[in-house]
């Protein structure tokens, strides 16, 4: 008996002296392989010998903890899809100057529409946005309202027009321009842009005050600058800007 | 009785859903335990001040639904509890660290003092539950609390679908009943973002108003006759109040906002930065990511130095309350003025900030707005705070208009949210929005796990619909966090979409996967998705 113990003393000890060692090793590597990263000027006053015990003891601490949960929300994440195989065009308003419009045009409803003209017509036929502004078309007809004409590339799937007025009624058609004129594939639902100004139309009920109407003249103003009072909060306790709203440093 | 102005402050607090119950270190999840540290916690000590010396104060409260699902979350709860105990043992390392350093130990054993009593107040004061505290204060009638869109939708881009646009609101009114047990008086439209037409929405949910920024109502149809100082009523009977520019100036502007001066703290000098890796390593983030960890030693001293001096708490306590008398200065004048005009009414201004501005960006905020309060009868006893319900209720009659399209981004409408780098988003959340009331209307009556699915759906809608992402992407901060955020809900969306339509079997185990990793809004009906929509 009092060999086989000693036997199984010596099993249990080696084993044990093995993952000490496994696990100082492992320690130890990992400190080595710590770089000393970035060293910046201190916020004050010399860094103290007896605090480092205390921080290998919680970086110690941290490494020997179980990791739960290695897989991030985002690992493997598939991308979007490209296309949604669906007949859309979309217009947003932007600002009183800027609409912005998306679309996509699936192959059967071009198919659809191609077969009502001569193919090579078709073919070369360039792909056009046709931006009307249907204000004074009581029954936004786009057939009765002034357009304007953006050739884009086929590839194209969305478009800003930067160069839209305030208070009008817009709507885009994407089409392709044939010998025989325009032929829409998509028509958008109607936008109207914001007033950048004052309203004309004044309740008899309500006469403005002259003198309070003129406050955003007064102040830095008008709608075009009001971004200099605007929340400069970008973003929440993120690193990535060090020059911050008020502090200039860096 | 007329005062000589009024004055309400409406604090909007907002935080995106942030909680990843999947790891321990995500950074975002910072901004919530940031905020409840230099922000919520500051705030609720100004405002039970005020209510424990009776003052005659009240100020609006916008409580994001977001921020309340993770206030009210008891994993995020145990997280900030260890966030702020690991702060406490920082601040003991800190205090032997400057030991010999007068400028600094004071301060370390400032962070020490302020970290404990935030631990306390948390834990023993509160029991983790600040929404009560919050709810107390309305109670006691120090605030008027409004929620905003259920995740913070940027409604006008939100628009081709209205139905969309409905379940924001509608989930954000039930949210808010779920926790402060009344209907909200009126609602904060994230980024103040207001289209003609949403205002028929608002009423179906009976909110009374919403803030505009100011060229909402002066650019207002027909034009207004008070300009900025009192609301206008939409013809569907929702009150609209614009904000103040004058007031906004002084605190936002980069130029000459009390922020930037010099003796207040100095945000981007921070310990976690500026120390040995070593050392503040086991208080940055486990990959050696440093990070803010609110040890911050300096003051602005300029805003074009790299010469910071250190933080004199003291100055800078002297400094929020002389911006606060020349804050309440520059408001009797602007009122004294405005009653020259206006004569049979009192003049109103709205001053509308982020809360998060008060503590966080701003870390002697909630000092200055106590002050502001404080100081009030002193600088001028003729001027009052109020609320926009208040307002409404003393003076019914409200001049009709439709308030102009705008928002309070940059530039004043939509191109923040709509722009070269996140115009790609919206076909996406609008196939997404159509497909989800494809879904309500096609099972009316789902029960069971379909039911499940659905409800998940519309979480994983309202997530992906949060205007913080377009933001984030904008203004190019944690932008690979928002786009993969904006991917992973409009790919929950599709995934769910495709079960529910036999394009993949309905599998319990993803969807429950799903609910706890989204658990916002438990009692979320996806049906309100085919509610009808009123237009008028």
């Amino acid at each position: 008996m009092i060999p086989s113990f000693f036997g199984g003393f010596s099993l249990v000890t080696s084993l044990l002296m093995t993952a000490a060692l496994a696990l100082l090793m492992a320690w130890m590597f990992q400190d080595a392989r710590r770089g000393t990263g970035p060293t910046r000027k201190k916020a004050g006053g010399n860094h103290p010998e007896q605090t480092r015990n205390q921080e290998a003891w919680q970086e110690f601490s941290t490494e020997l903890a179980p990791q739960i949960g290695q897989s991030r929300f985002d690992n493997n994440l598939a991308p979007l899809p490209g296309k949604y195989e669906k007949d859309t065009i979309v217009l947003l308003v932007r600002s009183p100057h800027s609409i912005y419009s998306y679309w996509e045009v699936s192959p059967q409803h071009q198919r659809d529409v191609a077969q009502k003209h001569p193919p090579a017509d078709w073919q070369n036929a360039p792909w056009v946005l046709r931006l009307y502004d249907t204000t004074d078309n009581p029954a936004a007809d786009p057939a009765l309202s002034p357009y304007h004409d953006v050739f884009i590339a086929e590839t194209v799937d969305n478009w800003n027009f930067n160069q839209v007025f305030p208070s009008r009624k817009y709507i885009v058609a994407l089409g392709r321009l044939l010998p025989g004129g325009f032929v829409p594939l998509l028509i958008s639902a109607p936008v109207i842009t914001p007033a950048a100004s004052p309203s004309a139309l004044i309740d008899p009920n309500w006469p403005p005050l002259v003198t309070l109407q003129d406050i955003l003249s007064s102040c830095p103003g008008k709608t075009g600058e009001i971004s200099g009072i605007t929340s400069p909060v970008a973003g929440w306790g993120l690193p990535a800007s060090p020059a911050g709203a008020w502090s200039h440093d860096e | 009785m007329m005062s000589k102005g009024l004055i309400a402050f409406v604090l909007h607090a907002h935080l995106p859903f942030v909680r990843h119950p999947d790891k321990e270190d995500y950074l975002e999840e910072r901004w919530l335990f940031e905020a409840i540290t230099e922000c919520y916690l500051p705030l609720l000590q100004v405002f039970e001040g005020w209510r424990q010396d009776r003052l005659p104060v009240t100020v609006t409260l916008t409580m994001s639904p977001t921020l309340l699902s993770m206030l009210a979350d008891p994993l995020m709860q145990t997280r900030y509890s260890k966030f702020i105990a690991d702060l406490t043992l920082l601040a003991e390392l800190e205090i032997e660290r400057t030991s010999g350093d007068p400028a600094f130990s004071g301060l370390a054993h400032l962070y020490r003092e302020r970290f404990n009593n935030a631990r306390q107040a948390f834990e023993e004061k509160y029991h983790r539950d600040l929404i009560k505290a919050f709810r107390e204060l309305q109670q006691a009638g120090i605030l008027e609390i409004i929620p905003c869109p259920a995740t913070h939708g940027y409604l006008p881009l939100l628009r081709p679908q209205p139905t969309a646009v409905a379940a924001q609101i509608g989930v954000a009114v039930h949210t808010y009943q779920r926790y402060f047990g009344q209907k909200p008086p009126g609602i904060w439209l994230a980024e103040c973002a207001y289209y003609p037409g949403l205002e028929n929405i608002l009423a179906k949910y009976d909110l009374g108003y919403f803030i505009t920024d100011a060229h909402g109502i002066l650019f207002a149809t027909p034009r207004p006759r008070y300009g900025l100082y009192a609301p206008v009523m939409t013809p569907a009977g929702v009150a609209a109040f614009g904000r103040d520019l004058e007031s906004s100036k002084q605190v936002w502007s980069n130029d000459e906002g009390y922020p930037g001066d010099g003796d207040y703290r100095e945000y981007y000098r921070d310990i976690g930065y500026d120390l040995d890796f070593e050392y503040v390593r086991p208080f940055i983030h486990p990959d050696g990511i440093r990070l803010h960890t609110g040890f911050k030693y300096y003051r602005i001293t300029h805003r074009k130095t790299k010469d910071k001096q250190p933080y004199v708490p003291a100055w800078a306590e002297a400094k929020a309350a002389l911006h606060a008398g020349n804050f309440l200065f520059n408001r009797s004048h602007q009122v004294t003025y405005l009653n020259q005009i206006m004569g049979e009414r009192e003049p109103l201004i709205i001053c509308p900030y982020d809360a998060e501005l008060f503590g966080h960006w701003w870390y002697e905020g909630p000092l200055f707005l106590n002050q502001v309060i404080r100081q009030q009868v002193q600088v001028d006893p003729g001027l009052q705070f109020t609320t926009p319900s208040r307002y409404l209720q003393k003076y019914p009659l409200i001049q009709p208009a439709i308030p102009c399209e705008s928002s309070w981004g940059a530039n004043g409408y939509h191109d923040v949210w709509l722009d070269g780098s996140n115009h790609w988003l919206y076909r996406h959340l609008h196939r997404a929005a159509k497909r989800m009331i494809r879904l309500s209307r096609d099972h009316t009556g789902a029960g069971g796990l379909t039911r499940r699915a659905l409800n998940q759906m519309a979480r994983e809608l309202l997530l992906a619909q949060s205007s913080d992402w377009a933001f984030i992407i904008k203004t190019d901060t944690a932008v690979q966090y928002a786009v993969n955020r904006s991917v992973y809900h409009l790919n929950n969306c599709s995934l769910i979409y495709q079960m529910l339509t036999d394009q993949k079997p309905l599998n319990e185990t993803v969807i429950a996967e799903l609910e706890e990793y989204a658990n916002l809004f438990p009692d979320l009906d996806y049906r309100i998705y085919s509610e009808p929509v009123p237009t008028q």
